[in-house]
């Protein structure tokens, strides 16, 4: 069985996830819980995306270019070190960004799951340790962004 | 110690306050120190005890001179400076406040008052309480009737609540009201106006104890008592400096001390506090690792067999995960990160590993972190692990802060539902609105109630315009000023202030309206073992102040909030009846105060629960080792406890606890701004036993004053040599959101680490050299804008900044020096 495909495929949404929460953390930055534990989850992905390089490299199977996220990171405190207008109103634009990152970790959720599914068949416990814990840390993250939607939907479009 | 010239100046003011206090003793008991020596000698005279002996009692009073014993009536009460809650008797003569007595058959204090306790309640005759209502016209504050104001108010509401809903109305209020202002308050915001923008500011000091009890037992309440010290062979003090924020604790645990068959204290934190200096082991973490190295000490319990297996077999789940997760924290890792010796995390493993009656505390050293909940939560862990709790001398203790914060979230003035209610159980909800007689979609319950921090962004992105302040100093307590400021001026915020006094926030009010104190209504609170105390009307209030209930009441009334029958949402006219309405609301619940009565209370304090079942009050929760972690009883299902993620009944069926408590683990995570080449220093703020919050009341009485008048930075010689610093230099000290200009006191803090006491502002800055207009005074200028992902509490105890020395005539420091800011020699390096 070809485990690379599915590593592959756990690797493309990791860094689409990468992408979204970067980009909610930026727009977002002065919601300040929406910031640090956005990109508390970037860190929990940069690390996924280090296993999966090593998986990568044992198969002999080459690693995306953009598996290195830490000029996207770095980009980012670049950014949200400057000023800004922290009075403008992101209600709307935030339950965007969080409904976007909810759908992008739930592609990663079941992308590892495949992985567990396909670690399991081949009898690869190492890989199934990476990849149950790959699910899990990612189940977490769509539930804080979960939590993180019901909690701002009411303030964003029931108050007028 | 060393004898500062500054600590002079501050003798001489102190004998001079002392010509108007003299003491007063009781002959039939221990005789206890003179009024004005308790500010040096803060915990008075010792009453050793072991721990097979009752704690003997000793009766602190203070009264002023020339009042003659028999004209003073007494009136009971309990004190209101921290969260002990002692009972005391309010002295009364030509009606006004002449002094206070401890209470000798009082269990929580045997008679004994701390240094606020004693001095605090001159505040209430302070010339400048608030005694009319204020209006904002033309830019000033100027006098108004109640009518003028309260109508103002009134229509500013129904014009809010109809161009943008409840949504747009905020309510900040408390830890200082009592149990009727409360609940009337929740009744009139939950019930009535709808909006789930209603907290208190107990979500800086006992929001974490609150979610961690919850978090590991299924409901909030403190599981011991303070006998529990009398009986204890060990305790474990976590971020919490007991001699100065409790100190009448701490005299409980000094008698202890010098008794036969002491306890034995394992302490964590950064500063040598008095607590620290009694301890076997003294772990001076970094800021923000507390998670660290309480992994680290449960990895050692784990390692070295101290776990009561059968224990955490039959009353917790969660111990596979949590011993996974906490054996990669050997001593080493742990005290790389913490800035320990890896050895002393062994030692305060093994003292706690041979411990046979442990109590744990935790306070804002815990509460006031990145990982607050977490961190709490593992100290209830260690008690669970040791099967230490449900019996004498055997707990966890999840201390407040403020006298009646326990209050806050018994009657639902914070983030909880009233009577610890389940906001995700429809059927809580449901019996909620049946005792209010509204419908049960009138009560906001589609979410958690909104904690201060996201009202505070809600008002600043505009979506909040009506926000009313009540009994708190948020221009001064909530984290950087420099942003809380810009936001309280905001054209389209309406902004009211109830309070006793001026402060720095009735400087943003558009209308203020004056409260009666404590000592001036009735009403009932709460303290951190869940004691329930009656403080009577000892005088009237001064001028038109009136009790935060009849504002609330007159409030809602005008406003013309009822019922679904259309009768009065608030019907209630007095105290004692809106108690009574309380209780009914209580009925059943974890925290029932049915069993009680203004009547019974007059006979004396009593612990919740209390019922037909138990009819005196409920000295320990869970001696039957069955908590409330099942669906239909728990407060909360839960969080994950790194990001916040709320649980909802499903997820907490299947955890399939069933009346087991919930050990949570976590990984440590870095605290969010580390020090860096720019910041090197961790600045953490704190408490000093002279003053309480925003020295509203103790900055207003001479004595408190006069032993803590002024703010200042400790720093450890090793840091303040390479800047060139001495003991009191006046210094800068930066962070990236404002600035400080303090005297600097060489203490015994750890390295790498500065403190200042957060409860200084700007009302009473004094023309010292020090203050120059400019806001360099309030320690929350320096802090960050960033709370706990679970509790929502502020981290107020980490900021990096750097600390110059700045030029001056003179070299002075007035920072006490019985405390934890006890000075050291300079070259003493550690």
């Amino acid at each position: 069985m070809n485990v690379g495909a599915p590593i592959e495929e756990v690797q493309s949404a990791e860094i689409a996830l990468v992408r979204q929460l970067v980009q909610l953390a930026e727009h977002h930055r002065f919601e300040s819980d929406v910031y640090q534990t956005g990109m508390s989850r970037v860190d929990v992905c940069a690390q996924h995306l280090c296993q999966i390089r090593t998986l990568l490299e044992k198969l002999g199977t080459p690693v995306a270019e953009t598996a290195d996220v830490s000029g996207l990171i770095e980009g980012l405190r670049r950014a949200v070190a400057a000023p800004g207008d922290r009075t403008v109103a992101s209600g709307l634009a935030l339950l965007c960004d969080l409904r976007e990152c909810y759908a992008s970790a739930h592609r990663t959720e079941i992308s590892w799951i495949m992985l567990q599914q396909a670690a399991k068949a081949t009898r690869d416990e190492e890989l199934l340790d990476i990849a149950n814990n790959g699910a899990a840390e990612t189940e977490q993250t769509w539930k804080w962004l979960r939590t993180r939607v019901k909690d701002a939907t009411p303030q964003a479009l029931a108050a007028g | 110690m060393q004898n500062l010239a500054s600590d002079s100046r501050v003798v001489r003011v102190l004998e001079r306050r002392a010509s108007r206090v003299r003491a007063r003793r009781d002959e039939a008991v221990n005789e206890s120190a003179s009024p004005i020596g308790r500010l040096s000698d803060i915990w008075g005279d010792r009453t050793p005890h072991g721990p097979d002996e009752p704690w003997p009692t000793r009766v602190d009073q203070n009264v002023m001179d020339g009042v003659s014993a028999d004209d003073i009536t007494w009136t009971r009460s309990a004190c209101v400076l921290c969260s002990n809650g002692c009972g005391l008797d309010v002295g009364v003569s030509d009606g006004r406040i002449v002094g206070v007595r401890g209470h000798a058959d009082d269990r929580v204090n045997h008679g004994r008052l701390g240094p606020k306790g004693l001095f605090g309640w001159q505040a209430n005759q302070s010339p400048d309480r608030l005694t009319t209502p204020l209006v904002r016209r033309d830019g000033e504050l100027r006098q108004a009737t109640w009518d003028e104001a309260m109508e103002l108010v009134v229509d500013r509401s129904r014009q809010v609540l109809e161009q943008h809903g409840p949504l747009a109305m905020g309510f900040y209020n408390s830890g200082q009201l009592f149990v009727e202002d409360y609940y009337t308050l929740a009744v009139m915001v939950r019930g009535g106006i709808g909006t789930p923008h209603l907290d208190g500011n107990t979500r800086l000091c006992t929001a974490t104890s609150d979610a961690a009890l919850k978090e590991t037992f299924g409901s909030d309440g403190d599981p011991g008592a303070l006998e529990d010290f009398d009986l204890c062979d060990t305790i474990f003090a976590v971020g919490h400096n007991m001699p100065e924020t409790h100190s009448v604790m701490w005299t409980r645990v000094l008698d202890r001390l010098r008794g036969p068959q002491p306890p034995r204290i394992v302490v964590i934190d950064p500063r040598p506090t008095r607590i620290a200096a009694e301890a076997e082991v003294h772990l001076a973490v970094l800021p923000g690792t507390n998670v660290a190295v309480l992994n680290g000490i449960q990895r050692e319990l784990i390692r070295c067999g101290a776990v009561d297996r059968q224990f955490v077999a039959n009353h917790t789940i969660g111990f596979d995960e949590l011993a996974a997760r906490t054996a990669d924290y050997d001593p080493e890792y742990v005290g790389e990160i913490c800035g320990v010796p890896a050895e002393d995390i062994r030692r305060a493993a093994r003292v706690i590993a041979e411990s046979q009656r442990l109590v744990s505390t935790c306070l804002q050293g815990v509460y006031q972190s990145h990982q607050a909940t977490a961190a709490a939560c593992q100290v209830n862990n260690i008690n669970l692990l040791r099967g230490m709790i449900g019996r004498p001398g055997c707990t966890v203790l999840q201390l407040n802060g403020q006298p009646t914060a326990q209050n806050t979230r018994e009657t639902g003035a914070d983030g909880d539902l009233t009577a610890m209610r389940n906001w995700q159980n429809p059927q809580h909800v449901a019996s909620l609105a049946a005792v209010w007689n509204v419908e049960p979609s009138k009560i906001p319950a589609w979410g958690p109630s909104t904690h201060v921090m996201q009202m505070i962004r809600y008002a600043e992105t505009g979506s909040i315009r009506f926000l009313w302040i009540i009994g708190t100093n948020p221009a001064v307590s909530l984290p950087e000023l420099g942003r809380i400021r810009s936001i309280l001026s905001q054209e389209r915020l309406f902004v009211v202030v109830s309070d006793a006094f001026p402060n720095e926030t009735t400087a943003y009010a558009d209308v203020v309206f004056p409260v009666a104190m404590w000592g001036e209504k009735e009403g009932t609170f709460t303290n951190h073992d869940r004691t329930v105390h009656l403080s009577e009307k000892a005088v009237d209030p001064p001028g038109q102040a009136r009790p935060d209930r009849e504002i609330f009441a007159d409030y809602a009334a005008r406003l013309g909030l009822t019922d679904r029958d259309g009768e009065p949402l608030v019907p209630w006219t007095s105290a004692e009846q809106c108690f009574e309405a309380f209780k009914r609301a209580t009925e059943g619940q974890t925290c029932d105060y049915t069993g009680m009565s203004y009547d019974r209370l007059r006979k004396g304090p009593v612990q919740w629960p209390c019922n037909v079942e138990h009819p005196d009050g409920t000295p320990r929760l869970y001696t039957d080792l069955w908590f409330h972690t099942t669906p239909d009883i728990c407060e909360d299902y839960g969080h994950d406890l790194l990001t916040g993620a709320a649980l909802d009944r499903k997820d907490f069926s299947a955890l399939r606890a069933d009346g087991r408590a919930i050990l949570k683990s976590v990984p440590y995570k870095p605290a969010h701004e580390p020090p860096s080449d720019e910041y090197p220093l961790v600045f953490t703020s704190g408490r000093t036993v002279y003053q309480f919050h925003t020295r509203t009341k103790t900055g207003r009485t001479p004595e408190l004053d006069a032993a803590a008048p002024e703010a200042w930075l400790e720093i450890s010689p090793i840091d303040a040599e390479p800047r060139g610093i001495h003991e009191g230099d006046l210094v800068r000290v930066e962070s990236r959101r404002g600035e400080l200009q303090l005297r600097a006191r060489l203490s015994g803090i750890r390295q790498g680490v500065v403190f200042a006491p957060f409860h200084y502002g700007y009302w009473d800055e004094r023309d010292d050299g020090v203050a120059n207009g400019s806001p360099t005074r309030a320690a929350n200028e320096l802090t960050i804008t960033d709370w706990d992902p679970v509790s929502k509490q502020p981290v107020l105890k980490v900021a990096a900044v750097r600390v110059t020395l700045m030029p001056s005539e003179e070299r002075c420091s007035t920072a006490p020096t019985a405390t934890a800011s006890a000075p050291v020699e300079e070259m003493s390096l550690r």
